[in-house]
């Protein structure tokens, strides 16, 4: 279990301080937890704590009973720990086999015999066998976001934490890649954190929405779509001219008739044709979003 | 779940060797090549045994120096190394040890091809005491290196501290060598002036130095969001 008490962060001082994340409390238990939010929420900061990589600045984490404000706490989660993080940097010249060698080894799975199963059912497990003798270098980014994954199940974790995991893959890389992380969390708490509102859909039972370094939500993502009920709308205009209405578009489709808008926010007085419609959970987050005068500029589109 | 049994960190040099940076290690062989070769074209004269002695007692701490400021921060891994449960010191340990092993590796086959160059380095001391002519110097310089990048998380700053440093020795040498207190820091006085009583305290204090800039790059490693 990951538990955060009045978690607050803070990058430089003085006057060109930084307040990443601001009293954050938040209960992880077992199974896969979506972190949600646009760029710059403090999501990386977040899980660089729980990683024991940043320290936190005020507030306690502790993960599986080990505070993360001592060495000794950030050490004994660390051989517990797979992670995933946003910018993979790897060794061009390795191969996938000897990439995940090394992060064993690092990670103090010492005993020869058992690490090489390890990496090879690890390997096996993102699909990586046939290609494992190969060099990195000459691997695509979805095949390396793979050897990512199979660096951080290759000490069997209790934890973890994939920050950003689908930036840049294609739609049957997200879609492989998110059943992936499905499976590994029926037996240990994965943490997801995404910008992208579908991943998080498709995955997470239980989530948190994090804007400008706060808990905006805590719940699940069906609780998070009701909360845009009522507020949801399609506007379809012949000229296909974009509603400006203040209401905020989450998408638009081309029909014979004209363009038909995805609209969110109270009933559009000016188009009286305005249809309610059943809100998704990417209106559940712009709703919520909106409400708290954020942009949306940062989201991604539904694929 | 089934849960791994950790043992304590190994060394893991095969990795440290093949995820080095090919291009910083060359630069150590392309000076021993270089030096041998002036070396063989002065036919042993004196100069010949100058080029000797400044290769180990003066490039050899410079290399380790730029080599070690660049060994924990030139690592395109290195997040996902600083979410392994590697200890500070024992990323230090690694790090330096595997520069120490390639000066050392440099400075013992070089001293091994000077015979055959007509090369005689008896001025320096006797074979063993000699070697505290390159070692004192290159603990101090890679210690101050490792240490420098760190302090100013950025690997080039690092070097470029060091090369100052080594350059402002080089021309203030004299000074450094006979002022009563710069010469407890000057890194030459074991090739310039091998024979004074004072070179074991200069040595001492070089490695005293060493350890004092070893504590301030573990005391800075350990904060690991400096570098990510």
């Amino acid at each position: 279990m990951i538990e955060i008490k009045n978690l607050t962060k803070v990058y430089g001082t003085g006057s060109k301080a930084v307040r990443a994340l601001n009293q954050i409390d938040l209960k992880i238990d077992s199974g896969m937890f979506g972190l949600l939010g646009p760029n710059g929420a403090g999501k990386t900061t977040l899980m660089r704590i729980i990683a024991g990589i940043v320290h936190p600045s005020g507030g306690t984490v502790i993960v599986n009973d080990h505070d993360l404000s001592h060495e000794q706490g950030r050490s004994a989660v660390k051989t517990v720990l797979g992670y995933l993080p946003q910018e993979l940097g790897m060794y061009p010249e390795l191969s996938a086999r000897q990439f995940v060698d090394y992060m064993a080894i690092l990670k103090g799975v010492d005993d020869a015999s058992l690490r090489r199963s390890r990496v090879s059912e690890t390997l096996e497990m993102v699909g990586l066998s046939d290609q494992a003798d190969r060099k990195i270098k000459a691997f695509s980014g979805g095949m390396k976001r793979r050897v990512g994954i199979a660096q951080a199940l290759v000490n069997n974790p209790h934890i973890m934490i994939v920050d950003e995991p689908t930036a840049g893959l294609d739609p049957e890389e997200r879609i492989r890649f998110r059943n992936l992380l499905v499976d590994l969390a029926s037996e240990r708490i994965v943490l997801l954190s995404t910008h992208i509102v579908e991943d998080i859909g498709q995955t997470c039972r239980d989530m948190a929405i994090l804007s400008k370094g706060k808990i905006l939500f805590r719940g699940s993502p069906t609780e998070l779509t009701h909360a845009a009920e009522g507020n949801v709308w399609t506007v379809t205009t012949a000229n296909g001219q974009k509603p400006n209405n203040g209401l905020i578009v989450v998408s638009m489709l081309h029909l014979s008739e004209g363009v038909q808008y995805r609209l969110v926010g109270p009933a559009p007085q000016d188009y009286p044709d305005a249809q309610e419609v059943l809100p998704s959970l990417e209106d559940g987050y712009v709703w919520l979003m909106k409400n708290e005068g954020q942009h949306t500029d940062t989201l991604q589109p539904l694929n | 779940m089934n849960v791994l049994k950790y043992k304590t960190h190994r060394f893991p040099l095969r990795y440290l060797l093949l995820t080095a940076r090919w291009d910083l290690l060359i630069l150590p062989a392309a000076l021993w090549a270089l030096c041998a070769i002036i070396i063989l074209i002065l036919g042993g004269n004196m100069n010949s045994y100058n080029t000797a002695v400044g290769f180990l007692g003066g490039l050899l701490p410079l290399m380790g120096g730029i080599l070690a400021a660049y060994a924990v921060l030139d690592d395109p891994a290195l997040e996902l190394y600083f979410s392994s449960p590697v200890s500070a010191w024992i990323t230090l340990l690694e790090r330096v040890g595997f520069i120490l092993l390639i000066l050392a590796l440099s400075a013992f086959s070089f001293q091994l091809i000077l015979p055959v160059l007509g090369v005689d380095l008896t001025p320096l001391g006797i074979p063993l005491i000699r070697q505290f002519a390159w070692i004192a110097p290159s603990l101090s310089l890679t210690a101050l290196g490792i240490a420098a990048g760190l302090l100013l998380a950025q690997s080039t700053f690092g070097a470029m501290l060091v090369g100052l440093v080594w350059i402002l020795q080089v021309i203030m040498r004299d000074w450094f060598n006979t002022n009563e207190i710069a010469r407890w820091f000057a890194l030459f006085l074991g090739i310039l002036r091998p024979g004074t009583t004072f070179l074991p305290t200069n040595q001492l204090s070089l490695t005293g130095l060493a350890l004092l800039f070893f504590i301030v790059a573990w005391w800075l490693l350990r904060k690991q969001e400096r570098y990510i």
